[in-house]
């Protein structure tokens, strides 16, 4: 008798899929239902981050995949981001969800239970996580959520996320609704506009297309929505029949009487009034909220702009003095690290390939890491708490003379640290004109890859003196100037895009302020981890690869003939029997000739010359010129370039100095230095204003969906960059 | 949400009709309608604005800072302009 065999049958993964309104902690339960091991993912042919993780402390042995979407107030679509929610909810894009998790803030229960009410529709067990139920009992509101439950015919777990209340309930509710029934209560709308989904959804059906069958769901925004995103997208595939189809049918809704716009708000939201009075309780008479009384401070339009300058201020002077002393210990790191490794190895290249190359190059990128956490930490604060919003308020009129509203803000805010997520948040604008011309003008906006080279070259050329009573360093201003300028330059180009190429109206303001509250430590510290990794793991790759063909090039052919010469030189200088001390400095001279000799044969060397009638008016010599052309990949690659360079063409006794050493110390062959104050000053300017960032690119490449605009920007940047460092050296160079 | 019936208020205790626009700071009111493009008015729906959502102006001007039941929402004057309101002494 055969023995019987166990079959293990690996389980399925279970899809959980998070929805709810911006600004009502989603991310934050989301963090705390999966912990700190999630995957970032894209969304097949768009660029929306699809963040997933598995459900932590699981009391089954399903797997239990937890998906983010984006924040939506609406199933009904306006903008790019929100097409993906609705997809992924309805299995289009993403795996079908078993279940939703909708996340309602608890303060402001009738807005959030809009987009509750359609999800209700979709046929997926839902769960309403009520969220921040300190910050409604703290305004007076009680929400009594047996009832609640009872009115939707859902489970309702109350939680606050950021404080880890509830989390344990909500996932055994996730567990345990996986496979339960629906048994939802959903608003029932006029019998007109009943009728005409029905017609609708059965003659979609029997649509000729490529088999998509759309669900009631998008039917009911493709009917309500006239010349909206679910319309058009329909129309493309099922043809012109169906745009007079659609026509007839409204036209019979609004003959019986409703507004085909309005009607789904109005039946919504009266059905949530019904329920909001039965689970509400106003226990106390309201009192003004604190978001309000800070509001008027904050979105005064004097006082909120003082303070807002102010907030920035203290950003970029914190990035300068925090900094400062992380910086210096992680050089003074490398530089031991690379002395130490440099005494294991007998010379040559290899030798120098890790020396020179890999430490020094890979060492002087990451130097900069501590800085760029503390930036990425700062914005990750404001956009946690609800500052952003704000600022995009309060820009707003300003952001009107150059043509775009003030929602272009934030993402233009958020590529001061990259310019990638920066674009990408682009999408919550609606206006296609105004989309893209903010995507254009957002890498000229000082991203923290351009960090690096301001903080090198202001820290080597911009004198630390104390300015206005000693509030700010000399330092630190300098480096808010540069981070001022592409701002102030992207001005002229927005208005002459708006004009010109992208001409539109300004389009109005619209914007919610979410209420204020205390940033959520899990969000802002896995957002600035996220980043750093980032950034490492570019400096990892990317920047290592760019650090050894840059040493190679520098490093080869490396003939002996040289070697021979300058130990000729050597013994001569010893047979000449000096005094102790001018040997030395005789040999150091000489040292110094062979390095400098070796790497002007080289490759680069080559190159470099090669390209300096073109660089020599902006101030730089072939090695600045090497060092700018070869981080066109990545702008971060420069510092590592020139460690790499000045690491090669320096000789035995430099080598224990730090870049910024090196560099002041380096010379044209005439023997004046390469480094001023002018040259300093223009190679920012060129940094602040150059595309060189094959990742901003290729983001504008898939946002725009055409080559067009990369190739454009492209242009424009580099143009703009060449005649700026030129202009900036050509006038430093007479005044300074 | 604060919501009134606006069938329900007797014709006598009607102020007029008004854009949001012209609202002081403090100032309640009540949506009467939404008078934009599809897209637009769509939006504002979803955001709160339907007719019978109470309002409160916090802060006039371009863009101006309101209230619609418990969530504060920043509008230009291209909405403002559109959204139509009717002032109640006993709000």
């Amino acid at each position: 008798m055969p023995a019987v065999i166990p079959l293990t049958v690996a389980p399925r993964t279970r899809t959980v899929a998070v929805v709810g309104n911006p600004n009502t902690g989603k991310s934050t339960l989301f963090n705390a239902l999966t912990g700190f091991r999630q995957r970032v993912g894209n969304y097949p042919g768009v660029t929306v981050e699809r963040h997933a993780g598995f459900l932590r402390d699981s009391t089954t042995s399903v797997p239990i995949e937890i998906v983010d979407l984006p924040g939506t107030y609406s199933l009904s679509v306006h903008a790019e981001d929100e097409a993906i929610v609705l997809d992924a909810l309805l299995g289009r894009s993403d795996r079908d969800s078993d279940l939703i998790v909708s996340v309602v803030d608890a303060a402001n229960l009738s807005r959030n239970l809009f987009l509750t009410t359609q999800i209700l529709e979709l046929g997926t067990p839902v769960i309403v996580a009520l969220n921040m139920m300190d910050l409604a009992d703290r305004a007076g509101i009680r929400v009594d959520c047996e009832a609640l439950s009872r009115e939707l015919g859902v489970p309702v777990i109350p939680i606050v996320a950021n404080k880890g209340t509830g989390i344990a309930e909500l996932r055994q509710a996730i567990v345990a609704g996986l496979d339960s029934d629906c048994t939802h209560h959903c608003p029932s709308f006029p019998e007109c506009v009943c009728a005409e989904l029905d017609g609708l959804c059965s003659s979609l059906k029997s649509a000729p297309g490529d088999g998509f069958i759309p669900s009631r769901v998008e039917a009911m925004q493709t009917l309500l929505a006239p010349g909206g995103f679910h319309e058009s997208r329909l129309v493309k595939r099922c043809g012109r029949g169906l745009a007079e189809e659609l026509a007839e049918r409204r036209h019979r809704i609004t003959t019986a009487g409703e507004s085909v716009v309005e009607v789904e708000a109005q039946v919504r939201y009266a059905w949530i009034q019904r329920v909001v009075d039965r689970v509400v309780i106003h226990e106390r008479p309201e009192t003004r909220p604190r978001t309000e009384i800070a509001d008027r401070i904050l979105t005064h339009p004097i006082v909120g702009l003082t303070v807002f300058v102010a907030v920035m201020a203290v950003i970029f002077q914190s990035v300068y003095a925090l900094g400062g002393p992380l910086r210096d210990f992680v050089d003074g790191g490398f530089t031991a690290i690379g002395q130490q490794v440099a005494s294991w190895i007998p010379a040559g290249a290899i030798r120098s390939l890790i020396v020179d190359g890999v430490i020094a190059g890979v060492g002087a990128v990451l130097t900069f890491l501590p800085q760029i956490l503390i930036l990425f930490f700062f914005i990750a604060i404001l956009e946690d708490c609800g500052y952003m919003a704000r600022a995009a308020f309060l820009l707003d009129r300003w952001m009107g003379t150059i043509g775009l509203n003030g929602k272009s803000f934030i993402p233009l805010l958020s590529s001061f640290a990259c310019a990638v997520p920066g674009i990408m948040a682009t999408r919550t604008i609606e206006d296609r004109r105004d989309r893209f011309v903010t995507i254009l003008i957002a890498p000229l906006m000082s991203c923290s890859a351009r960090l690096p080279v301001y903080v090198l070259l202001i820290g080597a050329f911009v004198p630390a003196t104390a300015i206005l009573g000693g509030l700010l360093s000399l330092q630190a201003a300098t480096l808010l100037a540069m981070y001022g300028l592409g701002a102030i330059v992207a001005i002229p180009v927005a208005i002459i895009l708006k004009r010109t190429v992208l001409k539109g109206p300004v389009q109005s303001f619209l914007l919610e302020l979410p209420t204020f509250k205390w940033p959520s430590y899990h969000t802002v510290f896995f957002r600035v981890f996220e980043q750093g990794k980032a950034f490492t793991v570019s400096a990892g790759t990317m920047i290592f690869a760019v650090a050894i063909v840059i040493w190679a090039l520098g490093y080869y052919p490396h003939p002996a003939s040289i070697a021979a010469q300058h130990d000729a030189l050597r013994q001569a200088a010893i047979a000449s029997a000096v005094a102790c001390d001018e040997l030395s400095q005789r040999l150091a001279a000489i040292d110094h000739n062979e390095a400098s000799e070796y790497l002007n044969t080289s490759l680069l060397g080559r190159m470099g010359r090669w390209i300096e009638p073109a660089v020599k008016p902006l101030g730089w010599d072939w090695r600045i010129g090497t060092a700018a052309i070869a981080s066109f990949p990545a702008r971060e690659v420069v510092v590592a370039t020139m460690g790499t360079i000045y690491g090669l063409g320096s000789d035995k006794q430099a080598a224990s100095q730090g870049l910024r050493e090196k560099m002041k110390s380096a010379t044209w062959p005439d023997g004046k230095p390469v480094f001023n104050a002018a040259v300093a000053f223009s190679l920012m300017v060129f940094f602040a204003l150059c595309c060189q960032c094959g990742a901003t690119l290729a983001t504008i490449k898939r946002e725009t969906r055409s080559w067009r605009w990369p190739v454009f920007t492209f242009v424009y940047m580099t143009s703009l960059a060449y005649v700026g460092a030129l202009i900036t050296y050509q006038v430093a160079i007479r005044f300074i | 949400m604060e919501m009134i019936n606006p069938d329900s208020l007797l014709p006598v205790n009607l102020s007029p009709l008004e854009p949001l626009q012209s609202l002081d700071a403090g100032t309640q009111a009540m949506v009467i309608e939404v008078k934009a493009d599809a897209a637009s008015a769509k939006r504002l729906a979803d955001m709160g604005f339907v007719r019978g959502s109470v309002v409160e102006m916090l802060r006039p001007g371009k863009p101006c800072l309101v209230r619609v039941g418990n969530s504060y929402v920043g509008l230009g004057v291209g909405h403002q302009k559109r959204v139509v309101v009717q002032r109640s002494s006993s709000m």
